[in-house]
């Protein structure tokens, strides 16, 4: 489809214009998150180095975390249309990992928000998050500095264990707590004829992370020597 | 056109793997007159561990695979050197076997929480009219499958990888287990009011010989060793008369049997079924609809996939 613009004369893609309008967009979305998320590590630290009760971090950040995380839903809906070029079922899997441990296990039990694995995996998501949200933007435009590559496709050596085992443990500490207080768990006899053992499910989600955990590590290894091969090889040629 | 030496046409067959053409596996000597069944004998001569139902042979990657009556002879632009491209589909089962295992689960399953529930419950009571139906209905739609797959189904392919027998029996005896386990529980409740209980029981019935009459239309649309393959139409069993609006009538009639048993037992873990089964279906109808759109030039234009008017 064509339109043309009678002021200038010119006619305009209607295709062309789409794929501008996308990348404004996704510009925009990488840039607010990578702010977002950049909030919730200006405030963690804070809290860390001023306050004397760990529990505050949580409590401070809670607010830019849970809006930034859950924006995050919308990724699976870009990779469901293809606006952006990834699996729409990986991003499922991955953002849904965090938004459970967010939503359905660290907000809903305060006694572990002082706990210290909560403030050790919400910075490693920050920084984690940072990094991948700015270097999107910039590979929008083309201008990805070699730094930000290198940080992104190296960081993960050291962010996804810490984060795993943030997460593995909040999940872990919450399982003597919601067994006495019999958060979401039913029991029956009910309408519905069902039951839900949170806790098990819990213990039986934990263990769903045992396959993924090798499996992911070895695609973001296999990853970093063909982005950081490329990345050289690109930086040369500019050079050249 | 074709060209080849009268006698002979050599033929190096490649292993496709993910499309990428990997080495040459084996050069053979053919004839015009060669098919592809011969040259799979051939080739399993070579390589004793495959079979036909698991080997494939291409002209090019982007078509389909060739028929075993395939003579080389009646493939277009064949001449010496030409390569086929072979695939390994892995180790393959039956379908009839496949449809064994994954239905005789589900009965056993039933039937062990059903029968044994003061072991497993330690229930005292005697189960309730609701859940000796509900055994009826479920164990019943399963010893109907059984019984068309040993009579009435005809399959267009022989096999199914075998990797899908373990999906698939993990999804059936699954779920199975968890239904009946709920059904069949003392603390079960039935529905709360009567009408659920009718129209439950009234959908499944409908459902259930909806399903069957389909397969039965499908039975006769297809004769005896044949694989070639009609237009649906309604035969003379009014229940078929929705041909009309989808193309896979059989699979709307099994959704309704289930939402009618998930109302009849107002069990969480049956609607939940009913819905996964059905969204299931519907992939699958989706499919089929598609491949009656291509394959026939006529195909009626206002039917659907599965749910008539909608999709």
């Amino acid at each position: 489809a064509v339109v043309s613009t009678q002021s200038t004369g010119k006619q305009i893609n209607l295709s062309k214009l789409q794929g501008m309008l996308s990348k404004v967009y996704l510009l925009l979305y990488n840039c607010c998150l990578a702010c977002g998320w950049s909030i919730v590590l200006y405030q963690a630290v804070l809290e860390l180095s001023t306050a004397q009760n760990p529990t505050y971090v949580y409590e401070r950040c809670k607010v830019a975390l849970k809006i930034s995380q859950t924006l995050a839903l919308l990724e699976i809906l870009h990779a469901a249309i293809g606006l952006v070029r990834s699996s729409p079922m990986t991003t499922f899997i991955q953002v849904q990992s965090r938004l459970v441990v967010l939503w359905l296990v660290l907000d809903p039990v305060s006694e572990v928000h002082g706990y210290s694995n909560v403030p050790m995996m919400i910075i490693a998501w920050c920084i984690a998050e940072i990094v991948r949200y700015w270097y999107y933007a910039l590979s929008l435009v083309d201008k990805v500095p070699y730094l930000l590559t290198w940080c992104r496709y190296s960081f993960f050596t050291f962010l996804y264990p810490i984060g795993v085992s943030g997460e593995l443990l909040t999940i872990y500490s919450i399982l003597p707590i919601i067994t006495a207080t019999g958060l979401f768990s039913l029991s029956l006899p009910n309408k519905w004829n069902v039951s839900f053992n949170y806790p098990i499910f819990l213990m039986l989600y934990m263990a769903g992370y045992v396959p993924y955990l090798p499996k992911l590590y070895m695609h973001m290894l296999k990853q970093r020597s063909k982005m950081l091969g490329k990345a050289a090889a690109d930086g040369e040629k500019k050079a050249n | 056109a074709r060209w080849f030496s009268d006698s002979e046409a050599v033929v190096s067959t490649q292993s496709t793997g993910d499309g990428r053409s990997g080495k040459t596996l084996l050069c053979l000597e053919l004839t015009k007159e060669t098919t592809i069944l011969d040259l799979k004998k051939m080739h399993i001569k070579e390589k004793p561990y495959l079979y036909p139902t698991r080997m494939t042979y291409k002209v090019s990657l982007k078509e389909k695979a060739l028929p075993e009556e395939t003579k080389i002879g009646d493939l277009d632009t064949f001449c010496d050197g030409s390569v086929l491209y072979f695939k390994d589909l892995g180790p393959q089962i039956g379908w009839s076997t496949v449809f064994f295992a994954e239905y005789i689960g589900p009965i056993f399953a039933y039937l062990t929480f059903y029968l044994a529930r003061g072991y497993i419950y330690g229930a005292t009571t005697p189960t309730t009219t609701i859940q000796n139906i509900a055994c009826a209905m479920y164990v019943g739609h399963y010893v109907k499958r059984v019984l068309e797959t040993m009579f009435i189904h005809r399959f267009s392919k022989a096999t199914m990888p075998i990797g899908n027998l373990f999906k698939n029996c993990t999804y059936y005896w699954g779920f199975s287990s968890f239904i009946s386990y709920f059904i069949n529980h003392p603390l079960y409740t039935p529905p709360g009011c009567n009408l659920c209980v009718y129209l439950g029981l009234g959908t499944y019935l409908f459902g259930e010989l909806g399903n069957f009459s389909c397969h039965i239309a499908f039975m006769n649309m297809r004769p005896a060793g044949s694989r070639t393959r009609v237009i649906p139409m309604p035969d003379s069993n009014p229940f078929t008369l929705l041909f009309h609006l989808v193309s896979c009538p059989n699979y709307t009639y099994e959704v309704l049997s289930w939402i009618g048993f998930a109302i009849f037992t107002s069990t969480f873990y049956a609607a939940l079924f009913a819905i996964v089964g059905g969204g299931q279906m519907l992939q699958w109808a989706l499919g089929k609809h598609r491949n009656y759109k291509k394959e026939f030039e006529k195909y009626p234009r206002g039917r659907k996939a599965m749910i008539p008017f909608i999709l």
